[in-house]
């Protein structure tokens, strides 16, 4: 059963709602960028860029699961 | 209305000390990884979650203390406590990635992706002080390139060891003919690269930064958690012993290159030989 879908490797056909605990990480940290965000030209502060550092690994996360149901629907 | 006084003159606590600090830390996972294993996935990734947002808010008030009047800022920690969060955040990757049926031997190897990523832009990030580890030693430097190429083959080595003690009852994993296996093959292998990435080139030098030596012991045992709760305690054992190794190598050495490709020839290997 685990290898039937083999031929069809970049597929995402089951969503389950483990997938969704990321994303709302994600939307939290989200929401706290806006909030503690600086002006236009002054210099990020600390909390910022620890704050973007978290939020790089969920986005990336984010868009593979996109990209993956994306071919899933579109294929 | 009367407002108390600890509200309109904060008192200062005592800082707590980097050992307790990392009991606590300890304590949160181990929490953590006790739900996972009671409740369920899901309910083992929201604990991971919330685990990780806390660790990055506590890096940003640590972080943003400097910045106002009263208080010092203490770079280092806040680099080793944003770097921590990593711990966290790879079990809730690992947890929470899409599980692709055709990465036959860890079908959720898909969760290498955002933490290469990760490792790479802490890896690069001009804002954390303190130096890095380089990638390779200069051309000319015999001593240190040699012992890179010692590291790359005891790497080689663990993975052959670990394709024979690691139980396996499926199909070999280059047996079908189809893309997937290589794409199969290629993550697992960059999974390793990618771990020592930010394990040696991230949280060692943010940890020995902060802690002294005793950071390479604890940039050991979150290399050596995260690996024995993804891959299970056998299929490990290559893992965190290569671990050990890299650990002291990069700390004595300061060249990252060797224990990234030991780690990826050691998964490589693991997959190809059994």
């Amino acid at each position: 059963m685990s290898y039937l879908l083999a031929t069809d490797p970049l597929q995402l056909r089951e969503i389950t709602p483990v997938y969704f605990v990321p994303i709302a990480a994600l939307l939290v940290l989200l929401v706290e960028r806006e909030m503690i965000r600086t002006r236009p030209g002054t210099p990020r502060t600390t909390a910022q860029h620890v704050i973007d550092l978290a939020i790089v690994p969920l986005v990336s996360l984010f868009l593979i699961f996109v990209g993956l149901r994306a071919a899933t629907m579109l294929g | 209305m009367t407002v108390p006084t600890t509200l309109v003159q904060p008192r200062r606590t005592k800082r707590a000390s980097l050992a307790l600090q990392g009991l606590a830390f300890a304590t949160a996972l181990v929490g953590a990884e006790a739900v996972y294993r009671l409740a369920g996935q899901f309910w083992g990734a929201a604990c991971f979650a919330v685990v990780f947002l806390a660790i990055v808010h506590v890096a940003a008030l640590v972080g943003a203390r400097g910045a106002g009047a009263r208080g010092t800022a203490n770079p280092a920690l806040t680099a080793l406590i944003a770097a921590a969060s990593l711990v966290p955040l790879e079990r809730l990757l690992v947890l929470s990635a899409p599980t692709l049926t055709f990465l036959r031997l860890y079908p959720n190897a898909l969760w290498m992706l955002p933490i290469a990523v990760t490792g790479g832009y802490a890896y690069r990030a001009r804002w954390i002080p303190g130096p890095r580890p380089l990638v390779l030693p200069p051309p000319g430097h015999r001593r240190p390139r040699a012992v890179q190429a010692a590291v790359l083959v005891t790497g080689a080595g663990l993975g052959v060891l670990g394709a024979v003690i690691v139980p396996y009852a499926g199909p070999h994993v280059l047996v079908h003919q189809d893309a997937a296996k290589w794409a199969g093959a290629a993550l697992f292998a960059l999974a390793g690269a990618a771990e020592e990435l930010a394990w040696r080139g991230v949280l060692q030098p943010f940890a020995v930064n902060a802690a002294g030596p005793a950071g390479i012991a604890f940039s050991f045992l979150a290399s050596a958690y995260v690996s024995v709760a993804w891959m299970g305690p056998i299929a490990a054992v290559p893992v965190v012993a290569l671990s050990a190794v890299t650990s002291v190598v990069v700390y004595r050495t300061r060249y990252l290159g060797g224990a990234v490709a030991a780690h990826f020839l050691l998964n490589l290997l693991l997959l190809t030989l059994r």
